[in-house]
């Protein structure tokens, strides 16, 4: 059992599909349809588990996830999961260590332009750029 | 002895992962421990021909010197699989779609399969990471900014605008934000930057 992916369109979606050997040939049977590769990129959301596990019996999740993961994907689909997945990055955002001191209070006047001296100050300390743009760290 | 020098000394030869981990626990500045674990993967991938590059919220620390912090160290690399692989040799373990060592205390994220167009490399001791350009980093952050209304990653577009104005290649920073960004792009160029000296 394993995971098939078909382009329609401009799209690619994604199919739970085994081998089956029908006179001496080895075909794909379609199992299940399992949606947008977009949409399950991040691994298949319980909805659709549990509407396949209602069809398919033996559903290895782990491999099938894992499975996946492994499909390369292009610029335009990862905009496209960082969007669907943006309310859960807004969340993180907010508890993250930049935010720890200022919480979410504006900045004041001038602490832009003394974080970019700072920021200016402590790259030139910490890299010597060469001419061909080569960073080194020193 | 210089640091570069004295880090050269220090990773020299072709290092076991079990002895990187090992020197590298040692290393008291974070940002230069991630780039050297960065070096170190980038050299065992391009031994097998692969690339692996360093884009997102670490690049902006890096290009700003930590002034901006991050959580995990987001990367694109030409082969997941393998890179998986380096980083398990390394101790790391996969929790969800991050890789982390405990240890360390640092997170890998690969976030896709797509190389930057104009990436820069960093030399750090022996190894070479190579890092998404400022032009397109900021241009990542405009569109973060005004697509996803994150105001912080206007500021992360403004400071590095600043700091590497002299660096950048404006005509094809204004190419690529005509698509999308070139309201915002005029904002932070017109903006006045802060004296900055040397």
């Amino acid at each position: 059992m394993y995971v098939r992916v078909k382009k329609i369109g401009s799209k690619r979606y994604a199919y739970l599909v085994e081998g089956v050997s029908k006179k001496g040939k080895v075909r794909q049977k379609t199992l299940a349809y399992l949606g947008p590769l977009v949409k399950i990129a991040t691994g298949v959301p319980d909805e659709i588990s549990r509407r396949v596990d209602s069809k398919v019996r033996n559903v290895d999740w782990n491999k099938i996830n894992m499975d996946i993961r492994r499909i390369p994907l292009d610029f335009d689909e990862l905009q496209e999961i960082k969007r669907n997945m943006l309310p859960r990055v807004l969340i993180r955002r907010q508890n993250r260590s930049q935010d720890i001191g200022r919480g979410n209070r504006p900045r004041v006047e001038g602490e832009l332009a003394a974080l970019t001296i700072i920021a200016r100050r402590g790259f030139n300390e910490m890299f010597r750029t060469l001419k061909d743009g080569t960073l080194v760290m020193r | 002895m210089s640091v570069k020098r004295s880090l050269s000394k220090t990773y020299s030869g072709d290092l076991t992962s079990k002895s990187f981990i090992s020197k590298l626990r040692k290393e008291p500045n974070q940002l230069r421990k991630k780039m050297l674990l960065l070096g170190y993967v980038t050299s065992q991938l391009e031994k097998k021909k692969q690339s692996i590059f360093l884009v997102g919220g670490q690049a902006v620390e890096t290009y700003t010197a930590g002034q901006f912090l991050t959580g995990d160290i987001d990367v694109t690399t030409s082969d997941s699989a393998m890179t998986q692989k380096v980083l398990k040799s390394l101790g790391f373990e996969e929790i969800g779609m991050i890789w982390l060592n405990k240890p360390l205390g640092i997170a890998f994220h690969i976030v896709g399969h797509f190389a930057p167009e104009r990436p820069r490399t960093i030399r750090i001791g022996p190894y070479k990471a190579r890092i998404v350009g400022v032009e397109e980093l900021i241009l990542d952050r405009l569109s973060a900014a005004k697509f996803w209304n994150i105001q912080a990653d206007y500021e992360r577009a403004k400071v590095l605008y600043d700091n590497f104005e002299k660096q950048i290649d404006k005509d094809y920073l204004r190419k690529i934000a005509k698509k999308k960004v070139d309201d915002l792009l005029l904002r932070i160029t017109e903006t006045p930057s802060p004296k900055l000296g040397r």
